[in-house]
């Protein structure tokens, strides 16, 4: 019976302690969560998300719900959380989204915007230099 | 090479800020009315340079062109660089707020070389093209230098991001320092008045 109660015990707290990543992504953002317990988040846990050849693209640190949001510049990569106590995980993320970048008309709205307020602090400039 | 916010230190942050400031209070007090054109035109050109992206094998670079803008307006390069540095930050979140003045620093004090270079006396043709591409080859070298040295003083683990911003942008020298040259040849041929516009 002792010995029974020893392995649950022994067991419980491996699962406890076991470090659980999550990853998502909506194309532009890739969302990662880690925990413990359903209750028990990694909080400030050390974050870094690799490359398929394992070089480091970001680093982060977890808020108090485990989380925290990296650009989302590769479909394929190693999310990389290291809490303390030397508890540690790595997953692969494999995303099924195509990234999102800028809509191409918005981009050249912008660029226009930015030259008309170009124009628009030299023409106030001159005003005040007359 | 801009310097994305939440990088850098705040002592680097109010340094680069604070000299920038000053010097571009002073380019605004020497800014004559009949320059502001000008200057405009050059600020909007250095804003446009950042998206003209040119393929270097994996990767892609952008112009800076900050050797032909210093050669032109001197000082007043700060004016030009600064406004569209401010712009890149606040609509396409190129830079920040917040490293607008280090930035500005990092590409501005560059152009007052390009000044200083492009206002040598040089007679032997080949000698002036030299120096026309050094007047875009060599403020392109100090940017990038004073950006890997900005990203280093903030610790050792900014050093290997320093390394590969200079690594980086060593293609752009080269593509600067010609492209420089040949606009420099061009603007002599068909419109010299320019490089007397400012004194």
């Amino acid at each position: 019976m002792r010995i029974l109660l020893l392995a649950f015990l022994l067991f419980n707290s491996l699962y406890a302690h076991k470090l659980y990543v999550l990853g998502n992504d909506d194309g532009k953002t890739l969302h990662v969560k880690s925990y413990f317990t359903k209750s028990s988040f990694c909080q400030n846990c050390q974050v870094k998300i690799l490359d398929k050849n394992k070089h480091v693209l970001f680093k982060g640190t977890t808020d108090k719900k485990g989380e925290v949001d990296f650009p989302f510049t590769s479909k394929n990569v190693y999310i990389d959380v290291v809490a303390s106590m030397g508890h540690k995980n790595r997953v692969f993320y494999e995303s099924e989204n195509e990234m999102i970048g800028e809509d191409k008309n918005e981009s050249y709205l912008k660029i226009l915007f930015a030259l008309g307020i170009i124009g628009t602090i030299f023409f106030i400039l001159k005003l005040l230099k007359r | 090479m801009h310097i994305s916010e939440g990088v850098l230190r705040p002592e680097i942050l109010v340094a680069g800020t604070v000299i920038s400031l000053a010097i571009t209070s002073y380019a605004l007090k020497k800014l004559k009315n009949e320059e502001i054109p000008l200057v405009a035109v050059f600020s909007a050109l250095f804003f446009l340079g950042s998206f003209i992206h040119i393929p270097v094998g994996p990767t892609s670079v952008h112009l800076v062109l900050n050797g032909i803008i210093g050669a032109i307006l001197g000082i007043r390069a700060f004016i030009a660089i600064g406004i569209a540095l401010l712009l890149q930050g606040l609509l396409f979140g190129y830079g920040g707020v917040s490293t607008l003045g280090i930035n500005t620093f990092n590409m501005a004090v560059p152009a007052l070389l390009a000044y200083a270079l492009f206002s040598l006396h040089v007679n032997n043709p080949i000698l002036k093209k030299i120096k026309y591409f050094c007047v875009g080859f060599l403020p392109v070298t100090l940017s990038a230098l004073m950006l890997s040295i900005t990203l280093g003083l903030n610790g050792e683990a900014l050093i290997p991001a320093a390394k590969i911003a200079f690594i980086s942008n060593m293609p752009v020298m080269f593509i600067e320092g010609f492209i420089t040259m040949f606009a420099i040849i061009f603007l002599e041929k068909v419109y010299p008045q320019i490089f007397k516009e400012i004194k």
